[in-house]
């Protein structure tokens, strides 16, 4: 047994070593480490040091432990090393960033009331803070949560809160109230009237969030989410932020929609509707403070205005279409990379899942039913039920069937029908026409061509004579298809319907107007139209895609949700913890994805947004993607002026 | 012959005489299928430039998708004349009929008509018209009935003011006394004698269905694509205006031509009909 003297020694060599490393650290830090080097080394200092007291006597071990916790308190001051490092700066913060932007969209301060389109929520992460982030390199990093645990049985999930977090303008601390609020608010298991984007993607498996103290919040986990914490909590898609529940307490939901506080290391000065927004850069930030003062974001909706400004040196940041990016690269322009997107139709709606997967409920199919009435007109779609038909429905459970002969002729020439289309549709000329060459061909709707998970064979080549075969052989000789193109048919959407009328005789109708008018059709399965959509390409293929769930509930708001073995497979790679496991799956779903081409991928292109780099330097260490990224620039705190 | 132009308007009737001649004899005249994309000759020049990608196969040069500007051109023509015939029309016949009866019966019908042409003419008629294509979805007969709506109260006020001029002239008492009904007497008496006002009306107001309708299209509310439109094909190239002029300008071009002749007739017309105008 070692005496008390000699483990005041050990004490004290062991706080010296501590302070050396914490020195260290923060000396590391300021000399431009990362952030995630310093916290590495220094907790490795410190589990070393609570192994080696464990074995002491019970009175001795907790007077360690107090010192080690204290200790612990120190090193998390040097684990914000880059927050120290950046409140070190202040006097650094210089210069006004101009961007102009497509849209500043319109803000709503209330999350419960940010519809899809709200901008705050979905863009101006440097303002409001996700619960976690996304690094650049792709991994979950602490944000306003600096831990997390996941409970061994799997039925909770545990936040702890940061301390310290201020709301802007005064609104006083973060806490787990706030944590609990926020999180409970924008999903629909605990407030039905939520109107949040991410709300569809909550109902699958989380329910109640409770602050059990100050600085801990407990979430119910209604079904094992293997996403969690990235997907749905960090800023790597259109998640909810931390809002101040005292600001909705005082102020109620109306009130608050107009109030913009957030806890980023910017906050918001002005924001005009579809005008501009000036935003101020804090002081000091206990993630990361920022290196400019302050941002000027101008709406400017023309492109060729925003080539302008940005040409002649008026605007520092801009978006542009994709063959537009050469020019602006010429003017001094840095492309940085915001994601990835995947062009798809989506040529089978709600239709062929019978059953909710979920709760195994009969689901309506009353755009399925109004199809059957006339399945000629609906050629493309594998219709199982048809009067005097032999279909056998379980077929498409199967990963790819084991005997293809097995398919019933109606289901089987629809097949043919989908890959003649996918057939007529040439790619690399729509990736080097509309693209100018910098978009490529894609071959699975949710997994990019640049996946490691991606298969050549799940490519299918342009060939006109064999689509116009395939299409003889299932006894089609044109048709005239439904297509709902958003508010305007894209290049991209005429050019596919002119291929599609060369090569197969196909006649497209587009049918047109935003989604909030067409998304009651979802939500009662009476769509029948194709959709060409856009998926994230950046999104691990590992990550069940939330909208295939979608069919889980009551509706099923999104096209292409009704396919039964996405229905299964997103299933199960939700509840799969194992990444190698799920991403068994994902090349699972992506056989079955080829052989019955229910959404064929068209093309997969880059959305950048363009820098002046001689005006400003950027080196991005979070990411956040969004398939229609007009207005956002992240992370705004890591934007130097030179 | 500068006495001939100077007098009557011979270049705006060539262009409406062209602009008529193309919608009718599209399906022979178009080099190019209209709708057909080819994304290999996308943004090919006018063929008069020095450009190695320029052709006279492709006289205007081509869109974002290969399609022929000029073809495109052609085909919207029998768009536009149909829309213009149909819109115009149509509101011709209502405002002219209601025109009629109001200043015709006069009294408390009057007083209804014209207090509903009154508000009528208040609303804005451009968001009126997105918000119906909205609800009812975008079309070729959508696009018609809307414009229908705000080309028929311009005709009422013309209409009624005529009637009420002549329905107070001898010639309509006479009719009266010998025993004609009011319908005969609106018909055969009354209707010839504002003729000329409504072919005046008419022909003034294509020119503004033309500018509505390029701007429906323009804003992505008009006749939804493949159908080819002047101004959806502004619309959709505006963002290659400086890289390729020639798709946004030969449309545009085109629409003021038309609009600025059918305008040019109108006032032919106007100073045809009316004496005082004529002697000046």
């Amino acid at each position: 047994m070692k005496s008390i003297p000699e483990l005041s020694k050990r004490r004290s060599v062991a706080a010296m070593l501590l302070a050396i490393g914490a020195a260290v650290a923060i000396f590391a830090g300021a000399c431009g480490e990362t952030e995630v080097e310093v916290t590495r080394v220094v907790k490795e200092t410190v589990i070393v040091e609570v192994e080696k007291v464990v074995e002491v006597e019970k009175q001795v071990e907790v007077e360690v432990e107090k010192v080690v916790e204290k200790e612990v308190e120190v090193v998390v001051t040097a684990t914000a090393a880059m927050s120290d490092d950046a409140m070190m700066m202040p006097s650094e913060q210089s210069g006004t960033l101009v961007a102009a932007l497509q849209t500043v969209g319109l803000p709503v301060g209330t999350p419960e009331l940010c519809v899809p389109t709200c901008s705050n929520e979905q863009y101006y992460y440097s303002v409001w803070d996700t619960p976690v982030q996304w690094s650049a390199d792709g991994r979950v990093i602490p944000a306003v949560a600096e831990r997390w645990e996941l409970a061994s049985d799997y039925k909770s999930f545990t936040w702890h809160v940061r301390p310290g977090i201020q709301f802007h303008k005064g609104w006083g601390e973060v806490d787990a109230e706030d944590f609990a609020w926020s999180t409970n608010t924008v999903n629909p298991n605990v407030n039905p009237e939520t109107l949040h984007d991410v709300g569809g993607d909550l109902t699958c498996c989380y329910g109640e969030t409770v602050a059990v103290d100050k600085y801990t919040a407990v979430m119910e986990i209604i079904k094992y989410d293997s996403r969690l914490p990235g997907w749905l909590f960090s800023n790597l898609r259109d998640a909810y932020s931390i809002s101040s529940k005292k600001i909705y307490d005082e102020l109620g939901p109306e009130g608050m929609r107009d109030v913009f506080v957030g806890t980023g290391p910017f906050e918001i000065r002005e924001w005009l509707d579809n005008d501009k927004i000036i935003l101020d850069a804090l002081p000091e930030h206990y993630n990361q403070a920022a290196h400019i003062a302050s941002a000027r974001i101008i709406e400017v909706p023309e492109e060729a205005s925003r080539i302008a400004m940005f040409e002649s040196g008026e605007a520092m940041i801009t978006h542009v279409s994709l063959p537009n990016t050469p020019r602006l690269e010429d003017a001094g322009g840095v492309r940085r990379l915001l994601q990835t997107v995947i062009l798809h139709a989506g040529m089978n709606p709600n239709f062929l899942e019978r059953t909710n997967p979920k709760t195994g409920e009969t689901l309506e199919n009353p755009g399925y039913d109004e199809a059957k009435k006339n399945p000629e007109d609906f050629p493309w779609v594998s219709f199982y039920d048809l009067p005097g038909s032999d279909c056998d429905w379980d077929v498409l459970l199967e990963e790819v069937p084991s005997d293809p002969s097995s398919i019933c002729p109606e289901m089987e020439n629809a097949r043919k029908v989908r890959w003649a289309m996918a057939k007529a549709i040439d790619k690399q000329a729509l990736a080097d026409g509309i693209y100018d060459g910098l978009a490529w061909p894609g071959c699975n709707w949710a997994i990019s061509a640049n996946d490691t998970l991606h298969d050549d064979a799940w490519c299918v080549d342009y060939d006109p004579d064999g689509a116009q075969a395939l299409m003889s052989e299932a006894g089609v000789d044109g048709f005239t298809i439904g297509w709902w193109a958003g508010n305007e048919p894209s290049e991209a959407h005429q050019a596919i319907a002119s291929m599609w009328k060369d090569t197969l005789n196909i006649d497209v109708e587009f049918h047109l107007g935003p989604f909030t008018t067409w998304h009651p059709t979802f939500v009662d399965r009476s769509f029948i139209h194709l959709v060409h959509d856009g998926e994230q390409g950046g999104m691990p293929a590992h990550f069940a895609k939330g909208r295939e769930a979608q069919a889980w509930f009551a509706g099923g708001i999104m096209w292409s949700g009704g396919i039964p073995f996405y229905q299964r497979i997103y299933g199960d790679m939700l509840g799969e913890e194992d990444i190698q496991r799920r991403n068994e799956m994902a090349v699972q779903f992506g056989n079955h994805e080829a052989f019955w081409h229910w959404d064929p991928a068209t093309v997969e292109f880059p959305v950048y947004t363009i820098y002046n780099g001689d005006a400003i330097s950027w080196t991005p260490k979070k990411a956040a993607m969004h398939t229609a990224p007009v207005n956002m620039i992240y992370p705004l705190e890591d934007i130097i002026i030179k | 012959m500068i006495e001939v132009l100077r007098r009557y308007p011979v270049i705006p009737a060539l262009i409406i005489a062209l602009l008529l001649f193309t919608a009718v004899a599209e399906q022979w005249i178009l080099p190019h299928n209209p709708e057909r994309a080819d994304l290999r000759v996308r943004h090919t020049p006018p063929f008069w430039m020095d450009h190695e990608d320029a052709s006279i196969s492709y006289f205007l040069g081509t869109d974002a998708l290969g399609r022929d500007i000029l073809s495109k051109i052609i085909a919207g023509a029998r768009v536009t004349v149909l829309v213009v015939v149909a819109a115009v029309g149509t509101g011709i016949i209502v405002g002219t009929t209601v025109g009629l009866v109001s200043g015709f019966f006069g009294g408390i019908v009057d007083d209804v008509v014209m207090r509903i042409v009154d508000a009528w003419n208040i609303l804005p008629g451009l968001l009126i018209i997105l918000v119906v294509v909205l609800v009812l979805g975008q079309g070729l007969w959508t696009l018609i009935g809307v414009l229908a709506m705000i080309s028929w109260p311009g005709a009422v006020r013309l209409v009624r003011a005529e009637t009420l001029s002549l329905k107070s002239r001898e010639y309509v008492s006479l009719a009266r006394v010998a025993g004609a009904s009011n319908t005969r007497i609106m018909i055969r008496h009354i209707l010839p004698g504002v003729v000329n006002i409504v072919i005046v009306t008419a022909t003034l107001g294509t020119g503004n269905i033309i500018l509505t309708e390029a701007a429906l299209s323009f804003l992505g509310a008009g006749i939804p694509p493949p159908e080819p439109s002047w101004g959806r094909m502004i619309s959709e190239e505006r963002q290659y205006i400086d890289a390729a002029w020639w798709t946004s300008l030969f449309p545009g071009l085109v629409i003021a031509m038309v609009v600025m002749s059918g305008n040019f007739l109108g006032d032919w017309f106007r100073d045809r009909v009316d004496p005082t105008l004529r002697q000046l």
